[in-house]
C-alpha cells in the first residue's frame, strides 16, 4: 500500500504520521490543518509553559476551564478515586522533582484536594499541583486522530514518541522491547484500528531503576495496555504498573477490549 | 345517500382501515428478524479476530509494518516543553 510519511514537532519532539490514503501534497495540507489543532491542545496541558491553562490554574487554584482540560481531568479523577490515590494527579511538584533526580518532602496533598463544579476547577491546597502528563499525550493523539478522519484519512499510523494510535484496515505489528535490555525485543502483537501504549521503568530513571520517573510503582517494570482510544490505553498503562493485582484483575474484568501486557522484574510476563 | 348512511360508511371506512393497520403491525412484528448486537458486531458482519501476543517468538511473516511501543523518554521533550509523564 502506498504510504505518505510525515513528522512533525509535538511533545517538545517530533511524532510521526502514516497515511495511506493520499498523495504528499495531499497529505501536507491535511497535516497543516491537524497539526495546528494539536498545537492549541498541547497549549492546555503543558505544565512546563507558565502560560498553559494547566499552569495558569495551579497557579490561581480556583478557574473556570476548557471543556477538553475539564474531560481530562474529570478522567483522571475517576482513576484516583478507584487506585484510592495511588495515582494521584494533586503530584506534579513530586513528579517534577523526581524528574531532576530531587528529593523533596512528601507532599500533603491529594486529588481530594480538586474540587469540580460545572467547568469551574478549584485546587483547595496550597501544594498541590495538577500534572496530567500521565494522560494528556493520548487524549491529544486521539483528537489528531479524530482530526485526520474528519479531513477524510481512512488508514494510518500515529506514533506519539512511542503511544502508537492505528486506524483503518492495515495491519501494523507492535513490539515492545525487553525492559532490561533494550536491544531484545519481548513480544510484539498484530494490531489494526486501537491503540497502545506503554509505561515503564526504564527510559527515566535517576542513577537505577527503582528512582524511576513513576511514583507508587509496583511489581510490573513494564506494562502495555491496548485499548480503544490512546488516552484509555495511556491510563490505564501508568495504572496498572501502580494499583494492586486485585485492582487491575478486576478492572480488566469489568472493562472489555483493554489487552494487557505487564513485565514484573523477575521478567515473568502476565498477559490478558 | 342521506346523511345517516354517509356517517355509516364513514365509520365502516374507519373501522376497515384501523383494522387493516391492526394487522399490518401484527404481520410486521411477525416479519421483523431480530439482529443480535455484540460489542458492536452485528451478527452479518464477520467478527474481527482476537489478537494475540507473540511471546520470545517472531510473528508470523505477513509482510506488514512494524513499530515499537515504548514509555517516554527524557529526551522526548525539548527544554520546557515536557507534557507526558506516562
Amino acid at each position: 500500500m502506498k504510504e505518505v510519511k510525515l513528522k512533525k514537532k509535538l511533545f517538545g519532539a517530533f511524532i510521526e504520521i502514516i497515511l495511506y490514503d493520499f498523495s504528499k501534497k495531499e497529505a501536507d495540507t491535511i497535516l497543516k490543518k491537524t497539526y495546528k489543532e494539536a498545537l492549541r491542545l498541547e497549549k492546555i496541558f503543558n505544565i512546563y509553559d507558565t502560560s498553559s491553562e494547566l499552569s495558569i490554574l495551579n497557579k490561581s487554584k480556583k478557574k473556570k476551564v476548557s471543556p477538553e482540560l475539564l474531560f481530562v481531568l474529570k478522567k483522571a479523577l475517576t482513576l484516583c478515586k478507584l487506585t484510592n490515590g495511588k495515582y494521584d494527579v494533586s503530584q506534579g511538584e513530586e513528579f517534577l522533582a523526581r524528574k531532576k533526580g530531587l528529593k523533596i518532602s512528601q507532599k500533603k496533598c491529594s486529588y481530594k484536594d480538586i474540587k469540580i463544579t460545572k467547568d469551574v476547577v478549584t485546587i483547595n491546597n496550597s501544594e498541590a499541583k495538577i500534572d496530567l502528563g500521565s494522560i494528556a499525550k493520548g487524549y491529544i493523539t486521539d483528537k489528531i486522530k479524530e482530526f485526520l478522519i474528519k479531513q477524510g484519512a481512512k488508514s494510518g499510523i500515529i506514533n506519539s514518541r512511542g503511544d502508537i494510535a492505528l486506524f483503518g484496515n492495515s495491519t501494523t505489528n507492535v513490539k515492545i522491547r525487553h525492559p532490561r535490555n533494550p536491544k531484545k525485543v519481548i513480544g510484539s502483537i498484530n494490531l489494526r484500528n486501537t491503540s497502545v501504549a506503554t509505561s515503564g521503568d526504564y527510559t527515566q530513571y535517576n542513577k537505577s531503576f527503582e528512582n524511576s520517573h513513576i511514583i507508587n510503582q509496583n511489581k510490573f517494570i513494564s506494562v502495555t495496555v491496548i485499548a480503544k482510544t490512546l488516552i484509555e490505553a495511556d491510563l490505564y498503562a501508568t495504572v496498572f504498573m501502580i494499583c494492586s493485582d486485585s485492582l487491575r484483575k478486576e478492572i480488566l474484568k469489568n472493562k472489555k477490549g483493554l489487552k494487557f501486557l505487564g513485565i514484573k522484574s523477575d521478567l515473568t510476563i502476565i498477559k490478558v | 345517500m342521506n346523511k345517516a348512511n354517509i356517517v355509516k360508511e364513514k365509520h365502516e371506512a374507519d373501522n376497515f382501515f384501523s383494522q387493516n393497520l391492526e394487522n399490518n403491525k401484527k404481520k410486521s412484528k411477525i416479519a421483523t428478524v431480530e439482529v443480535s448486537e455484540d460489542e458492536g458486531y452485528s451478527s452479518h458482519e464477520p467478527k474481527e479476530k482476537e489478537a494475540v501476543w507473540f511471546i520470545d517468538k517472531e510473528p508470523p511473516k505477513d509482510n506488514v509494518r512494524e513499530i515499537f511501543v515504548r514509555p517516554p523518554k527524557d529526551d522526548d521533550y525539548g527544554e520546557g516543553v515536557i507534557t507526558s509523564a506516562s
